[in-house]
């Protein structure tokens, strides 16, 4: 919730100069910043038996991520597939920058791979933290509120 | 035809790219984890490992952790807090018979953990309804589309 919270703030405020940021394109920017939780898929299977961290785990790399950006670019219309797969890969960099914060025991990020196995983690926020998703949520809530009434007051005074 | 060959070409580097993670992971762990502890449990005494689970019992100084994939139970040496239904990731020195000397720990409680799967779920609902607000699948072309044409498209640019 916290990524999706974070990139429509991060959206809205890129599109009052990028208008490619907004409108139906904020959605793409969120489904890329949702990608790398695919690998989240471990948990159910864990509920049957299966342990399928690491058979999933290249999701949650950029190197995987970007990939499946890519096939999920391919499925939108010729000429429009390049911003797809942009916008997709810049809601993956939210994520990853997100994550990047939280607190890690097990080694944290392998950006790099393949080209190296090396982890980063900043140790800074608790995964289950409350606090931080609710500040960003409202933030959201907040802008886009913000949002609606600019437009609402942009619409009456073109009317005048 | 040049989208099938592109995409071909992508899942066959996803193959590739993940068999190798799933093959070699093991040798670049700085930490082994239970699954590899529970294979060889004497090459790893002494070493630092990680092993996640939830407690199951505490004691004096102590607690019992019940490891999420092999089902072993370790005795975790430390002073810090925690209740039975913890979820527990505890990176310390393994010892002889199941003892675990933490290092360093993160303990979440079984309500909260629940709760950050559910808030994803939430997010992940409101993201596929705000998705098909304003795209649509082209079930003919295997494409999707937007809902509406933009300004841009309207204005004829």
């Amino acid at each position: 919730m916290a990524h999706v919270a974070f990139v429509f703030i991060v959206c809205a405020l890129l599109a009052l100069k990028w208008p490619v940021f907004g409108g139906r394109n904020t959605v793409l920017v969120m489904i890329g910043a949702l990608l790398p939780d695919i690998f989240k898929l471990y948990l159910p299977l864990r509920l049957i038996g299966v342990n399928a961290v690491d058979v999933l785990a290249l999701f949650h790399i950029p190197v995987g991520t970007l990939l499946v950006c890519g096939l999920c670019a391919l499925l939108f219309e010729e000429g429009t597939r390049e911003r797809v797969f942009l916008l997709f890969a810049f809601g993956m960099v939210t994520h990853y920058a997100l994550d990047a914060l939280l607190i890690s025991v097990t080694g944290g990020l392998v950006l790099a791979f393949p080209l190296s196995w090396e982890t980063w983690q900043l140790d800074l926020v608790r995964p289950d933290n409350w606090l931080g998703t609710t500040i960003l949520v409202a933030g959201a809530v907040l802008v886009w509120l913000v949002l609606q009434a600019w437009r609402r007051t942009g619409q009456s005074s073109t009317e005048v | 035809m040049r989208r099938g060959l592109l995409a071909a070409i992508l899942i066959c580097a996803f193959i590739v790219l993940a068999a190798y993670y799933y093959t070699d992971v093991t040798y670049h762990l700085d930490a082994p984890r239970e699954s590899e502890v529970s294979a060889d449990y004497n090459a790893y005494v002494g070493r630092n490992v990680t092993i996640s689970g939830e407690v199951i019992s505490t004691g004096a100084g102590s607690f019992a952790l019940k490891g999420t994939h092999e089902n072993d139970t370790y005795t975790v040496v430390s002073a810090a807090e925690v209740h039975p239904g913890d979820d527990v990731t505890v990176l310390g020195t393994l010892g002889p018979g199941y003892q675990l000397h933490a290092i360093k720990m993160y303990t979440s409680s079984r309500v909260l953990s629940a709760l950050v799967y559910i808030r994803s779920f939430v997010a992940l609902i409101f993201v596929v309804v705000l998705f098909f607000a304003s795209w649509r699948f082209d079930w003919h072309g295997w494409i999707i589309k937007p809902r509406k044409p933009s300004s841009q498209e309207q204005d004829g640019a």
